[in-house]
Parts: C-alpha cells; sequence; structure tokens
C-alpha cells in the first residue's frame, strides 16, 4: 500500500463533501480532495457525467481542470470521493475495478440512513481494499 | 529531430512524429483507461495513434476516475 493510513480531512470541508452528496441524491455524488501529505485543504465538486444513482464518472474535462488548479496551486490529489446514496460506505466491485490510483484516498460517503450520514475512507490497489482513518 | 511538449505540466522532448499513443506507452499508461487533451482539447480514443505532437504542444493524461455502488 502507498503512504499513510490516515486522512486529516477538517471538519468544515467533510461538511462540503456531505452536503454536496446530500445535494445529488438519489444520483451519486463525486468530486476531488486537494492538499499535501494526507491533509484536506480544498474541496473541488465535480459532475457525474453518468448522473447515476448506482454509478459515477467524472466528467473527464473537470478532471483536468482540477488536475491543472492543483498543481497551480501547488497541491496534489489526496482523495476522490463519492457517495453510494442507498447502501453502505464501503468500496463495492464496480469501485474496486475501476480504482485506478493507488496513492490517493478513496472516500465514500454512505447516506443509506439518511439522517445520519456515513463516512468512510479507503485505500485501494488492483482490488484490495484497507480501511484508513479520518482526523478531524 | 526532436519537438517539445509539455506533458502532465513538465517539459518534456519527443521524436518528430511522436503521437499521443506513443506517449501513453512510452509511460506505461493503459490507453483504455486514460482521458487525454491536448492544449486544452479532450481527444477521442480513437485519434490517440494519429494524433502527432507538434513542437509546443501540451498534453495531459489521466486515468478516469469513476466507479459507484455498480448495481441496482
Amino acid at each position: 500500500m502507498h503512504g499513510s493510513d490516515s486522512l486529516i480531512f477538517p471538519q468544515a470541508l467533510r461538511d462540503r463533501v456531505l452536503a454536496h452528496a446530500l445535494s445529488e441524491a438519489p444520483r451519486e455524488a463525486c468530486g476531488i480532495l486537494g492538499g499535501r501529505d494526507s491533509v484536506v485543504e480544498a474541496v473541488f465538486e465535480i459532475v457525474n457525467a453518468d448522473s447515476s444513482n448506482i454509478t459515477y464518472m467524472m466528467e473527464p474535462k473537470e478532471q483536468f481542470r482540477v488536475i491543472k488548479q492543483l498543481r497551480h496551486l501547488d497541491m496534489e490529489m489526496v482523495g476522490i470521493y463519492h457517495s453510494h446514496p442507498a447502501t453502505e460506505a464501503y468500496p463495492s466491485p464496480t469501485d474496486r475495478k475501476l480504482a485506478f490510483y493507488p496513492e490517493a484516498f478513496y472516500v465514500i460517503v454512505s447516506l443509506e440512513d439518511s439522517g445520519n450520514p456515513l463516512m468512510r475512507v479507503f485505500r485501494m490497489n488492483e482490488g484490495a481494499v484497507s480501511e484508513g482513518v479520518l482526523i478531524l | 529531430m526532436e519537438v517539445s511538449v509539455t506533458i502532465n505540466g513538465a517539459v518534456e522532448s519527443l521524436g518528430e512524429g511522436s503521437t499521443v499513443l506513443d506517449v501513453l506507452s512510452a509511460k506505461k499508461a493503459r490507453p483504455e483507461m486514460m482521458a487525454v487533451e491536448v492544449n486544452g482539447e479532450l481527444l477521442r480514443k480513437d485519434d490517440y495513434g494519429v494524433t502527432a505532437l507538434k513542437d509546443g504542444d501540451s498534453m495531459e493524461f489521466l486515468p478516469y476516475m469513476a466507479g459507484g455502488r455498480g448495481s441496482s
């Protein structure tokens, strides 16, 4: 596995991701987390090109825009987030199959219990999943 | 003869006539997983092998970011 197991994710930024997930439900929401050294410093919402309740694909043009912006800000992509509006916060087979960024944290928000959204963080590499620790 | 191309933000020298597909292959990036932009324009996968990079071009590539719960 790559890097640290802990992602430092300040509450205000975490709340932005939760709000995005809630605003997109029942469709899946997705976005990129920018920062340095496993610390989230910025949240970039990305359009889900699939506009689907069960899959996401980040709009490629927006992906490029954000990656260039991160470069300009001297940040790295520390994480990728998406929501599971009706299922648990755990990587699905689809998530594992399409996880091409072993160096990044994958943050998943579950809205299965809509009154109590749950966020978990993982590393994924060639189908293997390991859960990380979210630190406020 | 070489051309100077900015690839993911870094300037690199390539042989004249190098295509997008040549660059992806050299970097061991699987084309079917990659989104590619040349000079700010998204490229169709069918064009990766026929798009030659010119001096001063800018190429960006990255793996798609996708996933999801995946079944209904």
